[in-house]
Formats: structure tokens, sequence, C-alpha cells
């Protein structure tokens, strides 16, 4: 023993963390409109945000899973059909993964789910002008 | 002026008050000459100077607000049956209702047709080989879409069938590697386009 050796140091992400880091990603790859949080996980949300927030609501479209060493990150999104919509899933969950991978070392399958989807410009309803 | 996080002035005062008896013109004496109770009165001021004009205007709503919300509330109420798409990168999987408006948009580009209703189903397979959200192995399931659409009678031509399921067929597989077998499409109405210029 020479008393010079590194401490152990031991990191652990909490699942709110990983939450917040999948839902920063989610949302900011080319691709995606929104997050899609069911109302009764929005509303806890907000009610969360009274008593210890700040929590972002949209964080409430992700949901963390731990099994052994995988975690399991689900998450419910609106996507655009340009770019191509296979092409934003995987790039979410390539970024998802590898992120997650990276500071956790553990294994991460991302599951996705498409609830809504944003049409191009067609979007009719935009293009008629306010009475 | 520094103000507490529960909006406490130094003077004891609590500036939410301040700031509503500023907007209702109802100070008191001390109000009137306590310097951070100024302070709050000269923010109200100074945001009522940039707003007032914006208050002043009356307010008309988008005649697509009702939409909107509405669809909204509807995707969070009713989000749909999730189907599974095939990916390299994880579980992915889309809502049948969410393809649905994918296909509607891929439908909505041409002129000679208006989709009225779209619903998708699953064909011929067991409950037991349902794939649940999840699940590690994902495969894609055959879909039977049923469309009711009005046509164009200007533009709609004898293979404008033929021309539907094709594009909702593309449009399946092409975004989201879907395999559709079975396109039924009920004609419910047609319309005239020189009408609608």
């Amino acid at each position: 023993m020479t008393g010079l050796e590194q401490p152990v140091v031991t990191v652990h992400y909490t699942d709110r963390a990983l939450t917040t880091l999948a839902m920063h990603l989610a949302r900011t790859t080319q691709g995606v409109t929104r997050l899609q949080p069911q109302l009764a996980r929005r509303a806890a949300a907000v009610a969360r945000n009274t008593l210890g927030g700040p929590y972002h609501p949209d964080a409430s479209a992700v949901s963390i899973s731990r099994e052994e060493a995988t975690i399991t990150v689900s998450v419910r999104l609106a996507i655009k059909l340009d770019p191509p919509p296979l092409r934003t899933l995987d790039a979410v969950a390539a970024r998802i993964n590898d992120a997650i991978t990276a500071v956790t070392g553990c294994p991460t399958v991302t599951s996705l789910t498409v609830i809504d989807i944003e049409p191009p410009t067609s979007d009719l309803t935009l293009a008629i002008p306010a009475e | 002026m520094s103000t507490s996080p529960e909006h406490g002035l130094p003077c004891g005062r609590d500036s939410l008050s301040v700031w509503e008896n500023a907007r209702n013109d109802t100070h008191d004496q001390h109000e009137a000459t306590c310097p951070y109770c100024q302070g709050v009165y000269e923010q109200f001021r100074i945001l009522a100077i940039a707003s007032d004009p914006y208050l002043a205007q009356a307010i008309t709503a988008p005649t697509s607000l009702i939409a909107t919300v509405m669809r909204t509330v509807l995707t969070e109420l009713r989000p749909g049956r999730p189907l599974p798409i095939p990916s390299d990168a994880g579980p992915a999987f889309i809502t049948d209702t969410a393809l649905a408006a994918a296909l509607r948009a891929a439908l909505d580009t041409d002129p000679a047709v208006i989709t009225h209703r779209c619903r998708i189903d699953t064909v011929d397979v067991p409950e037991t080989a349902r794939s649940a959200p999840n699940t590690p192995t994902q495969q894609p399931t055959p879909l039977a879409v049923q469309l009711s659409v009005a046509v164009s009678y200007e533009h709609y031509t004898r293979h404008g069938e033929s021309v539907v399921r094709t594009r909702v067929i593309d449009t399946g597989r092409n975004l989201f590697a879907q395999q559709i077998d079975t396109v039924d499409i009920e004609i419910i109405d047609v319309f005239s386009t020189e009408v609608n210029r």
C-alpha cells in the first residue's frame, strides 16, 4: 500500500437525470416535433413542479426502467414526415442509447412510440385566415 | 432592488400585492413614499407602457384553434394501438392513429381525393402473436386499411382506386416499413374542384 491509490468513486445517475438527458436528446433531434406525455403523467409532472421542481412536463413522455444491467428508455413522441421517419427514429434511438451508455456504462435499449404525425405544410386548416 | 423568492420587499410589503395596488391605482401612504414600493410601481409603469397597446387590441382566435386543440386532446386521450416498426436501433412503434394521419397527409397531395375516414386494422394475426410495447423482437404486422373518400369528378379517373391504393401502400412501406396488404376504398361523395375555385 502506497497510500496513493486513486479513490474508488461511484457515480450513479438517477432515473430523473437520465429522463432529462433522454428528453433533451429526443427533443433536439431533427424531425421530432414534440414529445407526447400521457395526460395523467403530464399532470403529475406539473404537480411535481410545485413540490420540488423544476421538472419539464415533456420529461413525463420519457420513462426509465432498469432490469439488471440494462437500462430501457421509453419515449412517446410526435414526428414530421420529412426527414424520413425511419431515419428520425433511428437517430433518436442511437443518440439516447449512445449517450446513456456513455455516462452509465450500461447497455441501453430505447423504445420509441410515434403518437402523432405533423403533416408537412399541407395542413389546410393553417392556411385559412382568421375571420 | 432585490426581492426574496417569496416576493417580499425589504420594507415588508409583498411585491405582488403592491403590483396589484398599482394595477388598481389603490396605493396607500406607505406605498406612495417607500422607495421599494415605488420601484415596483416603476416596473409596472414600464410594463404598462409596453403592453397596454396590445391589451387594447381585440383578440380574434384563428378558425383553426378549436381543431388544433381537439386534435391534441384526442391524441392524448385516444393514442391508438401501437404497431411495431422494424428498426435496428431498438424497439419502435407507431400508433394506428398516427399512421392514419401519415396516410391522410399522403392522400391530401392528390387534389382529386378528399379523405374522410381512414381506419387501420391488423390482418389475421392471432392475439398471442401481437407484440406488446417493449418486447424485444418487433415484426411488422400485415395491415388492412379502410378508406372513405370523396373524389373530384373532373380529375378522378377510372384508375383512381389503383392510384389511391398504390399511394397508401407505398406510404406505409416507405415511411414506416409497414406491410399494408389490403386497401378498401369507399367513395362516399363526389365534388367539383371547379366550384371551389
